[in-house]
């Protein structure tokens, strides 16, 4: 039985969770509010939407990193297409999210390819 | 006074190898009662002489880089090191021909010296070719002072033997605070990763967990590219066994899921959240 959560963990600083595929953003979700994460470090080969992202960084304000990566393409066999602009960061949205948040020194975010990105299975 | 020193080596583009040029055995002559942190990089043939001609009687710290060419007797600058406190050692190439008796000599090392060494770093994933390695961890419990443990090898090698021995063998005390175990192979993650492979029969994981437990005041934990051996359940008990962690490394592992990191159940029954120091937490 599953009971214990990262977010017990309120001294955590630092978490990497890299081409594990069945953690998506959800379950990331849960560790957004932990007060001490400065780094987090997540790779996937999941969409990862842009408001996310904005709910890291403004879950805590003293984060220092945050780094999405999108590995790969994502799998293709979704019911509907997403929508790229909820996942994909222009120049212009990156630099604006970077003014927004001061404390973040960096914002490492791989662009999925356009014509890859299509959604995976629901 | 120098204290710290790191060797230097330039390409040589005729080789395509970097080529040791500094004087690195004067040096060691001219401070070696002030030395006390030495990194040797790989390709400096000469400097691994050097450093096992000279005593350093204040050396706290080396880092090597060791190739396979190297002829280094490397048990006699163990001997004649023993304020020994950081090894690091990493072992390049595929093949160790010139370093016959290396592991035994770390072993022996580590045993003796098990009241100054903090931080052990080994990376030695080429190692499975040597046939006189032993699955034999042992000379780890006697490290009372260990700080920082960290092991590379080369995922399902099998030189290495299990993690779960490596882990039994480590001590559990208030003093190791880093454990990094990457590629290591645990539960029979490597066999039940080959059968796959070949189209096999799942092999089924040895469920066992005791090997976790009892690191109470682990700090920083990295369980990179170990497989299938990080599930929600091992997940589970690193959250109730190691409730200091500040730094969590994992990947590699398709068998974690979102349950794991949230702690809900495959019910779906929301978490009731307990503090496990003892706190309120909301």
């Amino acid at each position: 039985m599953l009971e214990l959560s990262l977010t017990l963990f309120p001294d955590l600083k630092e978490l990497i969770i890299r081409a594990c595929p069945l953690v998506t953003q959800e379950g990331l979700r849960s560790v957004l509010a932990l007060p001490f994460l400065q780094h987090l470090d997540y790779c996937t080969s999941r969409p990862v939407s842009k408001s996310f992202v904005r709910e890291i960084a403004a879950q805590n304000p003293s984060r220092e990193t945050i780094s999405v990566q999108i590995e790969g393409d994502v799998d293709n066999r979704g019911p509907k297409p997403l929508d790229i602009n909820h996942f994909a960061w222009t120049p212009e949205e990156k630099r604006d999210f970077l003014r927004k948040h001061p404390r973040i020194k960096e914002l490492n975010i791989e662009q999925p390819r356009k014509h890859s990105f299509i959604p995976f299975a629901s | 006074m120098l204290s710290k020193y790191d060797v230097q080596c330039t390409e040589n583009p005729l080789l395509g190898v970097p080529s040791f040029t500094s004087s690195f055995f004067d040096i060691l002559r001219s401070h070696h009662e002030s030395l006390v942190e030495v990194s040797i990089p790989a390709y400096a043939w000469k400097a691994y002489d050097d450093i096992c001609t000279v005593t350093l009687p204040q050396l706290k710290s080396l880092t090597a880089v060791l190739n396979a060419d190297v002829t280094v007797n490397f048990e006699t600058f163990l001997v004649n090191h023993p304020t020994l406190e950081e090894f690091e050692i990493c072992v390049i190439n595929d093949s160790i021909h010139g370093m016959r008796g290396f592991w035994e000599a770390i072993k022996r090392r580590c045993t003796a010296s098990s009241a100054y060494l903090k931080k052990v770093h080994l990376n030695i994933s080429v190692l499975l070719t040597c046939t006189d390695a032993k699955d034999d961890w042992s000379f780890l419990a006697g490290m009372k002072n260990l700080e920082d443990f960290q092991l590379q090898s080369y995922f399902g090698s099998g030189w290495l033997g299990s993690g779960e021995r490596l882990l039994a063998c480590l001590p559990r005390n208030q003093k190791l605070q880093r454990l990094s175990l990457d590629r290591m192979d645990f539960a029979g993650s490597f066999w039940r990763y080959c059968s796959e492979k070949k189209g096999r029969r799942r092999v089924p994981l040895d469920t066992k967990l005791e090997y976790l437990r009892g690191f109470h005041n682990l700090k920083r934990l990295s369980f990179r590219q170990c497989r299938d051996a990080v599930d929600n359940e091992v997940m589970q008990l690193i959250f109730r066994e190691m409730t200091d962690l500040e730094e969590l490394k994992v990947s590699d592992c398709p068998r974690l899921t979102d349950a794991g990191i949230s702690g809900t159940g495959p019910e779906k029954n929301r978490v009731s959240f307990k503090s496990l120091k003892g706190q309120p937490w909301s």
